[in-house]
């Protein structure tokens, strides 16, 4: 065996230990045996660690080798050779991924840490670190995928356990509204991935993976589609990522998503997740640099985002809200980079901005407690001085009308698209029940009651 | 011809036939239960053989299609018959105890008895008949638990008429079978309950049991239909026909889906949907979009039935429920929550489920003509998705208002649904003796297809439905 065969090894075992961790968890539900606490915090930290430590050592065999690039084959998921159909599961180590999927490692790490003992006795506490697992699997292999389909696989993982630990408080309706909420934009985030994908196809005759990220190591990789293609697939593909990282028009998801416990909204919301839509951009740069038209839309949703939330987060009422349109600004300034063409600097940006926001997250139960401490080293704080804006006052107060509802961003999509929608397909639904009913004037049989058959 | 072993197919409608009349006498609802759980059990393990047995002869002499005495089962009923004698035997065994005295266990036995002849008839004719018959005991249980039933009969008539119609005209030759075959498809459509012909499905699961609904719905007999009467000769522009009423009735049924209350019609318009997709899938016409189609089949039974019967162990507990609130059963009923939540991702392809094979073939093939479905595919899918954890979260999040104890899983509902759920997972995790079943049974329809639509030398004589049966010179199909 080769030394680059064994980091191979060494790469699939970093991505085999989440897996590993979602089985057991899984498994451990379905057959309704629940495992204690001890047993899912140490099988968490086993697959943590030894997952973090896979991956250094990924990184570590790249600098001291010089290789740009760990590919993990793993063969085919399913194939029709007759067609030339191969679904391929493969996952890549390079310059892009590497840092994600240890930064994904650390943080998942620090926060299984907390959450062991944030969530002690809970009654979800279970079905937390399950969900935790489905989320750190989906980030490994979303972060190290090297085909459309695994890349996908691993969005849709992320998206569906954000959206159940939004609405993990499940006792209280406004959790599940707002994980719906989640989902919804979500889900239409996965159909533009899945339609960039169809169209990349359709245009360039070619669904795989290079044609998506460029051909090439990254950050080098050059687009092997045309402009035209280039800028139609990546528009999809800035939807996709506007709704992952809630890009202004998406971004009142993420107040909602801190409906959450606060370990999962530190490490989702704050700090992972919402990077994946600037990560998708910045495995795709090859397409932006193909197109400037598409160039410049990223860089207007960029700091479209980063204004709309350094606005908004200066009049939240409460931390978590705050922290989170601070998370906007800042994953808005990332886009915004990736949009005017560097590549490392905003993948420095979202490893520093991942780190600092986790901190900030975790600390914020603890925000008056900080606050009530340092005011007594202090011996009192005194506020700020009264500042006179550059803005005249009529305009700085309808500024922060606008900042307090968000942009009216959520009533924009509920009066202008759910609304019409919910309303065009009640009508479809009377019309379903006029065809359906037995007799021209009956009305529908009342529900029945338990134990009559349904 | 090769032949079975054993003679399988002859012995697989009767077996649940003769159960039927067993349990038929049986003087109370526990015994007539016992059973119809045995009988449908040994028509499982029938099915299961005849389907193993077609495999090693299919492999062993390098056949498509193994003939028995009065039936044949090829590439595409093969996995067909263990999957519908599953649904049956699940959907039996789940049947709560409350339920013994009112559930039609005899006539779900003749059900599943004409299905499983309708999957391995080699007549043209007698498919015909036979998927007529099959509404038929359904509309004695409606009629039995008092209604009209109007909408249903309706629907039944005019599905019965149009094939009638359709299979006349186009027995008579290729003049006649222009205006044919379009009447055999809108059958097919009204059978397979694709909006806006899904009227007898809405009538059929408010008034119905829920268990017969599932398995009048979850088999997809309309697309057995279609695929073997009408897409082996169906012209391009009427594949296009029915391409364009599938994908509208996809997205009808997805949206309908995301907004509707009952959790029965939920349900309903959640199969429309499933039913269309598979339909624009085998009418894609080239090999993976009908590999994806056929996929999706098995994927959507398999899920549909799944979900079906947690929505109905849910309702034995509380009774005919409504998504208007939130329930909240997740406390009293993790285990129901987690099945649900299993089977309702894999009916709308979620990664890692037997269903997102079917839906990414189905992208795959419509990826380079048909790019508009392939957007289709992936909207339904995206609302469909909505649509289902909306389900979930009013059903099992928010605060129970019951004062009485909710019963957790029972035993035999636990073995149904964690059956159909390992097989949803099993099936998404090693897809690939399915992928290439279907994709062998796509490849033969398409030659069929391809002789039947331009044969060398092809009289009128031989035209209209003997093709659609695969009469010609190069299809294997008698």
């Amino acid at each position: 065996m080769s030394t680059r065969d064994l980091f191979e090894a060494v790469g699939a075992v970093a991505l085999l230990l989440p897996f590993a961790l979602f089985a057991l968890l899984g498994l451990a539900g379905l057959s309704g045996r629940r495992l204690s606490e001890r047993t899912t915090t140490t099988a968490t930290q086993i697959a943590v660690i030894g997952g973090l430590t896979s991956s250094l050592a990924v990184l570590a065999f790249m600098l001291v080798s010089g290789t740009r690039s760990v590919r993990v084959d793993l063969g085919d998921w399913f194939s029709i050779p007759e067609q030339h159909l191969h679904f391929h599961i493969k996952f890549l180590f390079d310059r892009l991924s590497v840092p994600l999927v240890i930064l994904t490692y650390f943080l998942c790490g620090t926060v299984g840490a907390f959450a062991s003992r944030y969530l002690h006795r809970e009654d979800g506490f279970a079905r937390f670190f399950f969900l935790y697992a489905i989320f750190l699997l989906g980030m490994c292999l979303s972060t190290t995928a090297g085909t459309i389909e695994t890349l996908f696989f691993g969005w849709e993982l992320v998206g569906l356990s954000s959206a159940l630990l939004v609405a993990f408080f499940q006792e209280r309706r406004a959790p599940a509204e707002n994980g719906l909420r989640v989902w919804g934009v979500y889900r239409f985030a996965d159909a533009a991935f899945l339609g960039a994908a169809l169209l990349l196809h359709h245009l360039s005759g070619a669904g795989d993976f290079e044609a998506l990220a460029g051909a090439g190591p990254w950050p080098e990789s050059a687009s092997t589609v045309s402009t035209h293609a280039a800028t139609a697939v990546g528009l999809l593909l800035l939807i996709a990522a506007a709704g992952k990282s809630a890009l202004v028009p998406f971004s009142g998801w993420l107040p909602r998503a801190m409906e959450g416990p606060t370990p999962s909204s530190a490490i989702f919301y704050g700090a992972l997740s919402v990077h994946l839509g600037a990560y998708l951009l910045l495995r795709c740069c090859s397409l932006l640099e193909a197109s400037i038209p598409l160039s410049i839309a990223v860089v207007v949703a960029g700091l479209v985002s980063a204004g709309f939330g350094a606005l908004t987060t200066r009049v939240q009422t409460d931390i978590k809200s705050s922290l989170a349109f601070a998370s906007l600004t800042q994953v808005g300034l990332i886009v915004a980079e990736i949009g005017l063409g560097f590549r490392y600097l905003p993948l420095i940006h979202i490893v520093g901005h991942a780190c600092i926001r986790t901190l900030q997250l975790i600390r914020a139960p603890s925000l008056l407690h900080d606050h009530h401490e340092m005011e007594n080293a202090l011996g009192g704080l005194e506020g700020s001085p009264e500042r006179s804006g550059v803005l005249p006052e009529p305009a700085r107060e309808r500024l922060y009308a606008l900042a307090l509802a968000r942009g009216h961003l959520d009533d924009a999509i509920d009066a202008n698209l759910v609304g019409p929608f919910v309303r065009f397909f009640h009508r479809i639904t009377e019309l379903e029940d006029r065809l359906s009913r037995d007799e021209p004037n009956a009305s529908d049989p009342a529900p029945t009651q338990k134990g009559v058959e349904p | 011809m090769s032949s079975f072993h054993l003679p399988w197919l002859e012995v697989l409608p009767l077996v649940p036939l003769v159960g039927a009349a067993w349990a038929y006498v049986a003087q109370d609802g526990d015994r007539s239960h016992r059973r119809s759980t045995l009988c449908s059990a040994l028509a499982l393990a029938v099915a299961t053989a005849a389907a193993l047995d077609y495999v090693w002869i299919a492999a062993s002499h390098d056949v498509r299609q193994v003939q028995g005495l009065l039936f044949a089962v090829d590439d595409l009923s093969a996995p067909l018959l263990p999957l519908v004698a599953l649904l049956y035997a699940v959907t039996i065994l789940a049947t709560p105890k409350e339920k013994t005295d009112r559930f039609a266990f005899s006539g779900t036995l003749v059900s599943e008895s004409i299905l499983l002849a309708t999957l391995t008839t080699r007549e043209p004719i007698a498919l015909a008949a036979l998927l007529c018959a099959g509404l038929v005991p359904p509309r004695f249980e409606l009629r039995a638990r008092g209604g009209g039933a109007r909408p249903y009969t309706v629907h039944g008539v005019t599905f019965g008429v149009l094939l009638a119609t359709g299979m006349t005209l186009s027995h008579f030759g290729p003049s006649t079978e222009t205006w044919g075959l379009p009447l055999i498809a809108l059958a097919m459509l009204l059978r397979s309950g694709v909006p806006p012909l899904h009227a007898w499905t809405l009538d059929l699961i408010q008034r119905g049991s829920f268990g017969t609904a599932i398995l009048l719905i979850s088999p997809m007999a309309g697309a057995y239909g279609m695929m073997r009467l009408c897409i082996p000769v169906a012209p391009d522009w009427l594949l296009q026909a029915i391409i364009l009423v599938c994908s509208l009735g996809s997205l009808w049924a997805a949206g309908v889906a995301l907004t509707v209350n009952d959790a029965r019609r939920v349900f309903a318009a959640l199969a429309s949907g499933q039913a269309a997709l598979i339909l624009i899938g085998l009418a894609l016409g080239n090999p993976i979009g009908v590999a994806g189609g056929l996929c999706l089949w098995i994927s959507a039974a398999l899920s549909l039935a799944g979900l079906g019967l947690v929505l109905r162990a849910v309702e034995s507990r509380i009774g005919r429920f409504n998504l208007a609130r939130f329930l909240g059963l997740y406390a009293q009923v993790p285990g129901l929550a987690a099945l649900f939540l299993l089977t309702g991702l894999a009916l709308v392809g979620f990664p890692g489920t037997i269903g997102f094979v079917g839906s990414e073939l189905l992208i795959e093939g419509s990826a380079v003509l048909h790019p508009a479905e392939g957007l289709v595919v992936v909207s339904t899918a995206a609302l469909n998705g909505v649509a289902i954890l909306r389900a979930y979260l009013r059903t099992f999040t928010g605060t129970s208002r019951s004062a009485k104890p909710v019963l957790e899983i029972r035993n035999r509902e636990r073995i149904a649904v964690v059956l159909l759920a390992g097989l949803v997972i099993g099936g998404g995790v090693l897809p690939q003796p399915g992928v290439s079943s279907r994709y062998r049974a796509a490849a033969h329809l398409l030659r069929a297809r391809s002789a039947a639509i331009s044969p060398p030398g092809r009289s009128p004589s031989e035209g209209g439905i003997a093709w659609a049966s695969g009469r010609g010179e190069n299809s294997h199909w008698p």
